[in-house]
């Protein structure tokens, strides 16, 4: 249950390029669900993992957002 | 102490900012707005309310604060760097210390409540007491006495000033890249600060620690 | 209120001056002169012709209308110039240029 959700939340966690805790808040956010605390216990569903792993590549510096240029 | 907080707040006052053909208000290198404080509360206290009770409660606070953390950084951050800085302020600094002084009587020109500094431990600890919070004073207007402090931006804000001043060193007018930002900011020697007493909840004034984790 | 970070600096040259130049990413670079002197009086008659002038003895500001903002802070002789953000950056730096090389004229002029 979660295994990927769990990855995404462990790849922000280790990966960031800053803090952690606010890159996880923004992941919560974007997602609507409390993944940073909760990923194990939330199903992977592939919509949901698709958003967050798109969130992860972007917050990572894998793709741009698209915010203010 | 040095610094002559009513001739700063003289001096800010008779510069006679307003906007611009363009909206905007370029000063201090910066350009800074006129605009409704209620437009800020509104955007954020939405957001905060949005999220209470969905279990992200937290999570909204943490990036409230967040924009403070940023808002310091580049606002407070490229005031102490200006010439308006060097013309007005630079001249009454004695001591370290006293470029908290100087921009908290910065801050009480253009209004952002009435700052004062309680404590100032440096590289240590600041508190420092708000009186006429705008972020409170709009809260109060709009909702009930809340269960939680509100003053997001100040919050972040308190804490960025320590990270300037002892984190990094906005006395040496560094570039405010955002590099420096990750390393004032991110780093685990980095202040944080919490609202220990706030208007919201029904006290008479907030009351902001900054200190490291 | 500004809401994100400078790149760091590159140099416009003007005569003997190394003007500072911080890009923004806001649609505007901030032009940053340490002249180390001084600014003596006698050239705020023709700062003050440029456009709105306010400010009192060690500060002066002269808003140029839709061009740029100058900044004068005279005992530390730091001069900075905020340009408008809708002329093109090109635009920008040539009425930052100008107005430096200007400048440095009326210094020369009045301090020489």
């Amino acid at each position: 249950m979660g295994a990927r959700l769990q990855a995404v939340v462990d790849r922000i966690r280790t990966q960031s390029k800053g803090l952690p805790n606010i890159d996880l808040a923004r992941l919560n956010l974007r997602t609507g669900q409390p993944l940073s605390r909760l990923a194990n216990e939330i199903p992977d569903d592939p919509t949901l993992v698709r958003s967050a792993e798109a969130f992860a590549d972007e917050v990572l510096g894998f793709r741009k957002s698209g915010g203010r240029a | 102490m040095a610094i002559d907080e009513k001739s700063i707040v003289e001096a800010v006052s008779g510069l006679g900012f307003k906007g611009n053909e363009e909206g905007l208000i370029p000063a201090f290198g910066l350009h800074l707005t006129t605009h409704f404080a209620d437009y800020y509360n509104r955007s954020s206290f939405a957001v905060a309310r949005a999220m209470e009770g969905s279990g992200l409660e937290d999570d909204a606070r943490a990036l409230l604060v967040e924009a403070g953390h940023i808002c310091a950084f580049n606002t407070f951050g490229g005031i102490m760097k200006s010439a308006e800085w060097d013309a007005v302020v630079a001249p009454m600094i004695k001591t370290r210390e006293d470029w908290l002084h100087g921009i908290v009587a910065v801050i009480n020109a253009f209004g952002w409540g009435k700052w004062h500094i309680e404590r100032l431990d440096p590289g240590v600890e600041l508190k420092i007491r708000i009186e006429n919070s705008y972020e409170c004073t709009g809260w109060l207007r709009d909702y009930p006495v809340s269960k939680f402090a509100r003053c997001y931006l100040a919050t972040g804000g308190v804490a960025g000033l320590m990270n300037l001043m002892y984190v990094g060193d906005i006395t040496t007018r560094p570039e405010l890249t955002e590099a420096y930002y990750v390393e004032l900011f991110r780093g685990g020697d980095a202040f944080h600060a919490v609202e220990t007493s706030c208007m919201a909840r029904g006290d008479a004034h907030c009351e902001l620690k900054a200190a490291k984790s | 209120m500004s809401a994100c970070s400078d790149s760091p600096a590159k140099v416009l040259t003007v005569h003997a001056w190394q003007v500072i130049v911080t890009a923004s990413c806001a649609r505007r670079d901030l032009y940053d002169l340490r002249t180390n002197a001084v600014i003596p009086q006698t050239i705020r008659p023709w700062l003050s012709s440029l456009g709105t002038t306010s400010g009192g003895e060690s500060l002066w500001i002269t808003d140029v209308p839709n061009t740029h903002r100058i900044t004068v802070a005279v005992a530390s002789g730091r001069v900075v110039v905020l340009p408008r953000m809708e002329p093109t950056h090109a635009a920008q730096r040539r009425s930052a240029e100008d107005f430096f090389a200007a400048l440095w004229e009326q210094l020369a002029r009045y301090a020489g």
